[in-house]
């Protein structure tokens, strides 16, 4: 009944062992386990830690996009991190503290507890910096999703905070840290600017773009927070699609009129109406997937070339188990 | 010194290498080994650990491991030895090694342990026993030896998992002796190749591990295994 059939017409005919790479804002997280489930090849550079639960994994910032950035909220946050890839020693030094605990400005919310010291910090930011090139280098589409306009700066020298200093870990202070709001002029040449770097990483890769249909819980603007998400989420629409448009190597996915459409009533929103739930994810997925099976044929399966391959060790173990006692008991006991 | 072994099949190594030490060991051992993970649905009781009413097939094992026994009493011992009872330790091995932050290094070992079953079976110990529990460490799966033999990442992976985990059980966790483990991460295959031989003298019947089995290991190794452990035991012993 709620079906809206040719939402998107997909200009890439994605086949499942392309290497496929995630990042944006928190709606960009649900796009790579849907890609994994499906058993498409999403990259993953800083791969799972084994032994952590799937739900550290998510406070640690792993399995979320193909390396741990964090939430790229807009389109000037990706021109640093595709910079910083490039360049990393253009990496800011600031690194927070809060008692004797360090925080990276740029991902304040990666670490629960924060590093143990600043070395540790700049360890892991080279780190994500080489997971986050070679992601791009290895892929040959990337998805990115466009989340917000608002963003926190350094006064003086320019660069972009995760989220506003003090908001979980860091300090505001007014005089280095201001408030901007993104003009049209400035997502659409800070996008560019990130396409551009891009493709000199990676010349073949293959973008598409989608806007994250998550609504502003807040706003630092004088405007109500209802007139400032449409405010932002208008604006990045409007560039990416303007840049699906202009270049053959770039799509646009519509994700925020999927779920945002009115013929859905909101039913596919969380009882808050900001967040998207479960049933409006895999409405967006399922949009995704079935108009690149409609276009181009339904991928084949990803087989496993052995039946045992991926399973536990230790269940592996158990199997086994019950021969080895009788080896040792089955006599004499 | 009297010594409770409760564990899974990793028990049978250390059976097989306590038997060869002949009618007086250094230590009178009595084994309680269950399938799999099955000791650790064990209810403590009275002093007692004892075995769901209705897994009848646990009740079988423990008796014919120990001999006649239906149930645990720690009082009957001077020390408790758990072998076994969690998956193989060589990705937890790959975790250490990686350079991760120590936050996240520290919360992957702890997640390990907790998903293990052993925080419910060390629950139980530690509600009807003060005593000495020791832990040993499941072997790393059996490989051949490689370059590389540096065990830094495993004794590393044995001291987090002792500070993080096993000390608020007031348990020491042991690793397998270093001298079996090759490729940093794997027990020298040798130690599983020779399990054919275990049924030696008992008869013509001959019982061989599956092709490829390499998750269990030999009477050699369980005799070295109980080497350490004695080891153990007599320096806490002069202490």
């Amino acid at each position: 009944m709620l079906d809206i059939a040719d939402m998107w017409d997909p200009k890439f005919d994605i086949k499942k062992h392309d290497p496929i790479a995630t990042y944006g804002s928190c709606f960009a997280q649900h796009i790579g386990k849907a890609l994994d489930s499906r058993g498409h090849n999403w990259l993953r550079c800083e791969p799972a830690v084994d032994g952590m639960s799937p739900a550290n994994l998510s406070r640690y910032g792993y399995e979320l996009f193909s390396s741990r950035t964090g939430n790229i909220y807009t389109t000037s946050q990706l021109r640093q991190w595709t910079s910083w890839a490039m360049e990393p020693k253009e990496m800011p030094s600031e690194i927070w503290e809060d008692n004797g605990r360090f925080f990276d400005p740029f991902r304040p919310n990666l670490e629960p507890d924060g590093f143990a010291s600043e070395a540790e910090v700049k360890r892991m930011q080279a780190q994500t910096l080489s997971a986050f090139k070679a992601s791009i280098e290895k892929a040959k589409y990337m998805v990115f999703t466009l989340g917000l306009t608002e963003r926190w700066r350094h006064k003086t020298k320019g660069y972009e905070y995760a989220m506003c200093p003090g908001t979980i870990a860091g300090e505001f202070d007014g005089s280095q840290h201001e408030f901007s709001n993104m003009s049209f002029q400035e997502v659409n040449e800070t996008l560019q600017k990130s396409v551009d770097n891009l493709r000199m990483i990676n010349p073949d890769l293959r973008i598409i773009f989608t806007v994250s249909p998550v609504n502003l819980t807040a706003t630092a603007t004088q405007n109500h927070v209802l007139v400032a998400s449409a405010h932002s989420k208008s604006i990045l629409r409007a560039v990416a699609g303007q840049m699906a448009i202009l270049h053959d190597f770039i799509d646009y996915f519509p994700s925020y009129e999927v779920i945002n459409n009115p013929l859905y009533r909101g039913t596919l929103l969380q009882p808050s109406l900001r967040g998207v739930n479960p049933f409006g994810v895999h409405t967006v997925m399922q949009t995704f997937f079935g108009a690149l099976e409609g276009k181009f044929g339904k991928a084949p399966k990803n087989v496993e070339p052995n039946g045992l391959s991926g399973v536990d060790p230790g269940i592996i173990d158990d199997l086994i188990c019950e021969e080895e006692l009788l080896f040792a008991f089955g006599e004499n006991s | 010194m009297k010594i409770c072994v409760i564990g899974n099949s990793h028990v049978a190594a250390i059976k097989l290498a306590y038997e060869a030490l002949g009618p007086n060991p250094p230590h009178k051992m009595t084994f309680f080994a269950g399938l799999g993970r099955r000791i650790a649905s064990f209810e403590a009781s009275n002093g007692l650990l004892i075995p769901p009413a209705d897994d009848h097939k646990i009740k079988f094992a423990i008796s014919i491991t120990s001999g006649g026994l239906t149930e645990i009493n720690p009082a009957l011992y001077d020390r408790i030895l758990v072998i076994g009872m969690c998956g193989a330790l060589h990705k937890m091995v790959s975790t250490v090694s990686r350079p991760l932050s120590e936050g996240a290094k520290a919360c992957a070992i702890t997640d390990y342990w907790q998903a293990a079953h052993l925080p419910a079976l060390l629950q139980n110990l530690r509600k009807i026993t003060q005593k000495p529990i020791c832990v040993g460490a499941p072997p790393l799966l059996a490989e051949a030896r490689q370059h590389d033999t540096s065990t830094g990442a495993y004794s590393s992976l044995i001291s987090l998992s002792n500070s993080l985990f096993f000390k608020d059980f007031t348990a020491q966790f042991i690793g397998q002796p270093l001298d079996t483990i090759v490729n940093g991460n794997a027990t020298e295959i040798s130690f599983s190749r020779m399990s054919e031989r275990l049924i030696e003298g008992k008869g013509d019947f001959a019982v061989h591990h599956p092709e490829g089995e390499n998750s269990h290991m030999n009477q050699s190794y369980g005799a070295l295994w109980l080497k350490q452990y004695y080891e153990i035991i007599a320096a806490e012993t002069k202490r």
